[in-house]
Order: structure tokens, then sequence, then C-alpha cells
């Protein structure tokens, strides 16, 4: 069930009024069987495995916190962090490491009983897996830290581990925010309503007017670069680079919104990150909840900075990679990853050796075209299926002639699949070049988004409107309305962060 | 008490808002919207307005050939032409009962439509069409045939409130089935992904090895009572029952010889049992059934390198007859 799909709308009215209506007592089993129905409705056997992660990490933290030697303590962190870990490993990477199904369907024939084995891995990615998991991990070090206590009751925890508005695209919450804030006793007063509807209406504008509408212009351009001259190549990725956010932004904003109309506040996930100065600027903007987790549970362990000058360098990119292969089991990932992790690397440097400060207008200017050129190149790795693929692009852009040789040897070594049309063109075939097409009535929603985010900076849209004045919020709800209702993008697009 | 006295004001605000919105929608992008996904509603509501009989069908009614036709008329047309019923076509390329019965629901009851007559397309049974690519297209389009106002209809089209599946999950919906759903003959034409494999042709590259998979895959299969394309054509006969509305199902005829050249009598004897059976259950059922199921030979149908129900000329005019002969 998506945020954006007809069964929310029905969902979310019915839970949020039941939730006002019943005892607050009772109103955690009405969260707890709202967010497995919520979960469940995308593949009645993924709850298994949120099941799963829920009772590991309710048993492994309640030993953790029982434990008396450090010893012990150890070994159910261990525990927990191989089973939530593993249970990634084999949903997400297991086909990038082995190379694809293809490597059991080469033993069919002569071992029957490995059937079962590619059925399962064809299973798919189960929803918001790398986001929940996050969670629980968190939950169980700081549990080891000693920064929290367990929860005792186990249909609790489950709650914390699901809790619906969160669970499938974050934000990546912390025990220690979010648990007290599900079972506070709330009040109903009209601030939450208003706050939480006003998230939820500008979170649909952005995810469904904007990231929906570019979707279906951009795509056949990532299929085959080869097809699109220089300019549209370049101005699908600009897109992309607005469909991602308007795509991720969106979702975040009606997670935020739905959790607010319940009395919880989520944390912000993002910050206009691309008025960023620097890529490090950028991070402190940009799924905010993630780079927190980062920084908290893998950053600092490695030593952060406060280890030598190599070692820093190698923590940091360690961060970075490690971010990449977060969003997915690809090369791509690695490369974008690595992109950021240099350009963060070459930023400190500088800063480092007091070469140059970002101070004025002008070099303020500079830092954020130099910031919003290296994301958007980034995100060609993070866009393209394979770096193949991303190699053809970066001809495109830049005006080169792509090469068969080199392309064949980039798919080689990637194991990336063949595409015929184009290995076809790069062969010498003929041919049918096309061009971008994009109705030019969607650039007034784009100009309203670009024209919000500029007076949003690095505030949220529900604050924003908090002081105009009644006239004005309303002629922006209405605009909204009308946008949501009569442009949202008609064709059916999951949401990018799912796959992750 | 307080807060409903907050929250009302703003919900008729809303109310009035999207009211207005409506209305500048309707002024504005909705004529594109239909044009672009829905063109079909704008023919229905043209031709139910003005017709005795409204003649449904996707692309078999006006496909014609321009190097060798000297006759362009549909097939409808033809049929328009010979009687003295006003028969309209609603028409276009793809779609089919699932769309059909939508618009065969709007027919409003006092309308002047007494008779309506329906392509029954064998092909559409088969989930090589059921999970088709167009498929989505076409389930959004329907959206727009639901009784709301026209900024709702749009809203739900955003919502993706229609029976959207990934491509990717068709394709192995589709698969799954040329796998595992199993036809009535012993190994190794006993499922579709294994009849493919006999090589009665060579390898792929041979252009009849592909046209002979291509016959399996769109007419080798078995028709379940929980078959999407049965559900919709039961759907429009109860709609007519509902209706009073005259209705006649005419089984287009599919290119028999040319199946049982490439691929085996086996195939022509299964399309025809599949067709016995759904001619049966709709002449049960009081519907008047047009059998020009084996009407054509070969040299009728338009196509070379794909199965489909594109004739030329001749073709249309002996469909055509057969219809007046039932409409008369």
């Amino acid at each position: 069930m998506l945020f954006d799909s007809l069964e929310f709308l029905l969902f979310l009215p019915a839970v949020i009024l039941l939730y006002w209506i019943i005892p607050h007592k009772f109103r955690w089993l009405l969260l707890l069987a709202a967010s497995y129905f919520f979960y469940g409705s995308w593949k009645a056997e993924f709850l298994v495995l949120i099941m799963y992660s829920t009772i590991v990490d309710y048993i492994a933290a309640i030993q953790i916190d029982k434990a008396v030697s450090q010893f012990k303590k150890k070994a159910w962190l261990i525990v927990s962090l191989c089973s939530n870990f593993g249970v990634l490993f084999i949903f997400k990477y297991f086909n990038f490491f082995i190379g694809s199904r293809s490597f059991f369907q080469k033993f069919e024939g002569a071992h029957p009983k490995v059937e079962w084995l590619t059925s399962f891995l064809e299973y798919g990615i189960p929803v918001g897996i790398s986001f929940y998991t996050f969670q629980t991990v968190a939950y169980t070090i700081d549990v080891y830290q000693g920064k929290v206590k367990p929860e005792r009751n186990i249909g609790k925890f489950a709650l914390f581990v699901s809790y619906f508005p969160q669970l499938v695209a974050g934000p990546i919450e912390r025990f220690s925010k979010l648990h007290h804030q599900i079972f506070k006793k709330h009040t109903l007063d009209y601030d939450k309503l208003q706050k939480g509807f006003r998230l939820i209406l500008y979170g649909m504008f952005i995810k469904m007017v904007i990231a929906d509408n570019i979707a279906p212009i951009i795509d056949p351009v990532f299929d085959n670069p080869l097809l699109y001259s220089q300019g549209d190549n370049t101005i699908s990725l600009l897109l992309f680079s607005i469909q991602i956010y308007a795509d991720f932004h969106g979702y975040s904003l009606i997670a935020i919104g739905v959790a607010k109309l319940m009395g919880v506040n989520l944390m912000d996930n993002f910050r206009t990150p691309y008025f960023a100065f620097s890529i490090k600027d950028f991070w402190s903007r940009w799924h905010i909840s993630l780079s927190n987790w980062f920084r908290d549970y893998l950053y600092i362990p490695l030593g952060g900075n406060k280890v030598s000058y190599l070692r820093w360098v190698a923590n940091i990119l360690i961060v970075f990679i490690v971010s990449g292969i977060w969003h997915g089991a690809n090369f791509t990932f690695i490369i974008w990853g690595a992109i950021h992790g240099l350009m963060y690397l070459s930023e400190q440097m500088v800063v480092r050796a007091k070469i140059l400060e970002l101070k004025g207008a002008f070099l303020k200017g500079l830092g954020f075209i130099k910031t919003l050129i290296v994301i958007n190149l980034a995100w060609l790795f993070f866009r393209s299926d394979s770096v193949a693929k991303a190699y053809l692009s970066i001809c495109k852009m830049f005006g080169a002639e792509p090469t068969n040789e080199t392309y064949l040897s980039i798919r080689d070594v990637e194991h990336a699949k063949s595409h015929e049309a184009i290995e076809g063109i790069l062969a010498g075939g003929s041919f049918e070049a096309k061009t971008l097409v994009f109705n030019s009535i969607y650039l007034i929603p784009l100009l309203f988004l670009i024209g919000m985010e500029l007076l949003i900076q690095q505030k949220r849209f529900d604050g924003v409107v908090d002081k105009f004045p009644f006239w004005l919020r309303w002629i922006i709800y209405g605009l909204l309305i009308y946008f949501v209702m009569a442009m949202s993008g008609a064709d059916f697009y999951q949401f990018i962060y799912f796959q992750f | 008490m307080d807060m409903i006295k907050k929250i009302a004001p703003r919900i008729v605000l809303i109310a009035i808002i999207v009211v207005i919105s409506n209305f500048i929608y309707k002024a504005t992008t909705y004529e594109s919207d239909l044009e672009g996904s829905a063109n079909v509603l704008g023919k229905f509501e043209d031709a139910e307005s003005q017709a005795d009989v409204l003649y449904f069908s996707s692309s078999p009614n006006a496909t014609y050939s321009d190097w060798q036709d000297t006759d362009y008329r549909s097939i409808s047309q033809m049929v328009d032409d010979s009687i003295d019923l006003k028969v309209m076509s609603v028409d276009t390329g793809a779609i089919h009962a699932g769309v059909f019965k939508h618009l065969i629901k709007m027919i409003p009851s006092n309308s002047k439509v007494k008779k309506v007559v329906v392509h029954l397309n064998y092909r559409s049974f088969g989930q090589g069409w059921i999970q088709s690519e167009l498929e989505n297209a076409i389930q959004k389009e329907m959206v727009f045939y639901n009784n709301y106002p026209a900024i709702v209809n749009r809203y739900l089209q955003g919502l993706n409130a229609y029976d959207a599946v990934s491509s990717k999950e068709r394709e192995r919906i589709m698969l799954e089935s040329w796998e595992k759903e199993p036809l009535p003959f012993d190994p190794p034409r006993n499922t579709v992904k294994t009849w493919c494999a006999v090589e009665k042709w060579g390898d792929w590259t041979n252009p009849k090895r592909q046209l002979a998979d291509h016959y399996i895959k769109n007419f080798a299969f078995t028709i379940s009572e929980d078959n999407q394309r049965l559900k919709d054509y039961d759907e429009i006969v109860e709609i007519c029952k509902k209706k009073n509305l005259e209705l006649y199902f005419v089984i287009l005829p599919e290119n028999l010889e040319e199946g049982e050249a490439l691929v085996d009598v086996g195939l022509i004897d299964l399309m025809k049992d599949n067709k016995d059976q759904l001619k049966k259950r709709y002449e049960d059922q009081g519907v008047t059934v047009i059998d020009d199921f084996d009407l054509l030979r070969d040299e009728h149908f338009l196509e070379r390198n794909f199965p489909s129900e594109h004739y030329f000329e001749d073709g249309r005019k002996e469909i055509a007859k057969s219809i007046i002969k039932v409409l008369k």
C-alpha cells in the first residue's frame, strides 16, 4: 500500500479516526494491527521477515541488558547484527555476489533441488528491509552501549519496529526518540491535525505531481542513451535529480505528516539539499536520518576523525561506499558513493589546508554550482542500470563517441545484462533517433516547487506557511489541491526508494 | 465542539476548491487528457447519442490495407450501409471486453440504442493479451469511465486506482502461465513453453519458427472460470440483460490455415474446442452468437509476421455479411 494510493487514502482516515476515538491503552494495539496490515498489503509473506527481526532483536536486547559479563553482551550483540545483516544480505545482496540467479540455473538439470533456491531468489527484495533493519540494529547497539533500556513487551517492541508511517522508507528513527512518543498519551488538538495535513498535501504534491510526471519522460533516455541527443541526455539527468528528490522528500513528508496526525514528531529527512554549498553541507541536508545513522554506527565506531590522517581518509571512503551499497547491490551505487566520498575528502583537504574558505556570496555561489554539478554527475551512476550504460550517457552528454569495445569490456567486468538495441547500434546498426517529449504545462507546478523551496530554505513547509496570512495560505492550499488532483502522474511508478 | 467549529468551515472551503478545480480542469487540460488516455470515451459519447446499434470492437473493425483494398470501409460501416438501423462503432486499437463492459454500463436507460454488437476475439482470452504491455494504459483509461466528476477521475488516475501491475510483474505472470498452465496434450505439447521448444522450423533465426511460436503463445490455452476475459464477457451479458439491450457477439475469424501449416492440427482442434465452449456458454445465456471463427481463408488476413485479426477488404465484407444477415 503506497502512500499515494487509493487504498491508503481509505486506510489512513480509518486508522486516525479510530486512534482518537478509542481509549489510550488500546491505541498501541490498533497501531500494531494497522502497521502489520499496511506492511502485509505488499506481500503477506514479508511479515514473516519483520516478525523474525522483531523476535531476534527483542530477545537479543533483553539478553544484552541482563548479561553481566561483557563477553555475553558482545555475543548477543553479534547474534543480533548477524541476524539482521544476514537477512539483508540474503534478500538484497546475494544475487550480486553470486552474479545473478543464473548461477543456480546452471545446476538445475543436474541438481533439481536447486530449483527452490532460484524461486526463492526471484521473490524480490522485501519492501523497506534496509530501513527497518537499520532501525533495529541501532536499537540493539544502543542497548549494548547502555543508551536505552530494552522494551520488555514484545508487542510494543513490534510496534516500534513496524510503525507504519516510517516503516518502508524512513525516516530511520532511534528508539530513544520514537518509542516514548508512540506510547505517550496524546491529546487531540487542531494544531497537530493542521500541520499533519499540510505536510501530507505538500508531500503528495511533490511526489505525485513532480516526481511521477518526470519518470515517464526520462526513463526511455536512461534505457537507451544512444537514441537521444546530447541536450536530451543532459536535461534527463537534471530532471532525474529533481525526480529523486521529489520522490523521496515527498514520501518522507507524507510519513512525517501522517505521524503528526497522531501526535508523533518524526525527524526531518531533507532540508533543501540542492542549495548546499559543499558535499559535506549536502549530506547534512539529504536523507538526514541515514547520514546520522552512518555517522553514529559506522563512522564513529571506526574512529571518526580521532585517528591518523590516512585512517580518517579510509574511514570517510568506507562510510560513503557502504552508503552506496546500502542503496543497492550494483557497481553503480558503489561508484556513486565513491564519488561523494572523494569529493568530500577533496573539500576537507582544502579546508584543512586553509587554502579556501567558503565566505562571501561569490565563493558560496561557486561552491553551490560545483556541488550541484558533482551531485548531478554522481546521480548519473545512481540512475543508470549499469556502469556500461552510465558510460554511454557520459559520452553522449560530453559529445564524445562511445566505442563498442569499451562498452562491452565494462559490461563484462560488471556482469551487466546485455541490451540488444544498444549493442546493435554500437555495432554499427541503424537506428531511429528520438527526442525528449514533455508537456510544457507541467512547468507550472515545477516552477511552483522551486519557488516554495526558495521560501522554505532550511525550514519546513508547515512552519513556513504558518506565518502566511489566512488568505495566502489558502491560495497555496488551493493550488496544491488543484495540482494534486488534476496534474498527478497517472502512470504506475513505484516509489524509487522502495527498492532500497 | 471547538474542534468541529474549526474544522467544518475548512472542509467547506476544500469542497469549494474542488468544485472550482473541476471547473478549471474541464476548461483546460481535460480534453487533452481524454485524447491522451481515453479517446474511445469521446467516440462512445458521440455514437451513443445517435445510433440504434452500438458496435464495440478494437482494431479488427477498421484496419485496412492501403495498397490492396479499394473499399476502405470498416466492418461496422458496411453493416450500417446495408441495414435500416443506424450502426456506429466504438473502437480503438488494443481495447477489449474489459473496456466494452464499462462503456456499455454507461448507456443511459433512455438511450435510443437497442442493440449492441460486440466483437469476441478468441486471442483476447490468452495470457499473452491479458498481460499485454498495453494493459496498464487500458486500465488507466478506464478510470475516466467512472461516473464521477472529471477531476475526481483524474485524481483516481494519479492514485493509480486501477489494476496497475508493473510490466515486470505482468511478464512474470505471462511466463508462468506459459510454463505451468497444462494443455490437453501429451508432452512436449502439454505446456506452451515446452511446445514452443519443439523445433519444427529449425532455430530462432527462421521467421517461420518465430511465427509458429507466436501462434502457440497466442492461441494455445484453456479457458478456466477465472479467466479475466471470460468474466468481462459474462459481465457484458449481465449488463445488457439489466438494460434490456439485444446483445450480439461476433466471434472473429482466426487464420486457422496458417496456424495448422505452421504448428499442427492439434492447435486448431484446441482453438475450435475453446471457441465451441464459448459459443455454447453465451448461447445458453440468450446471446445471439455470430460464429465467424473459420469464415476466412489465409489470403484474407493482412499481417504476415504476427497472428492478428486484421482483414483485407474481402474479409471485412464477409464478416459484415454475416452480421447483416442476423441484424436485418
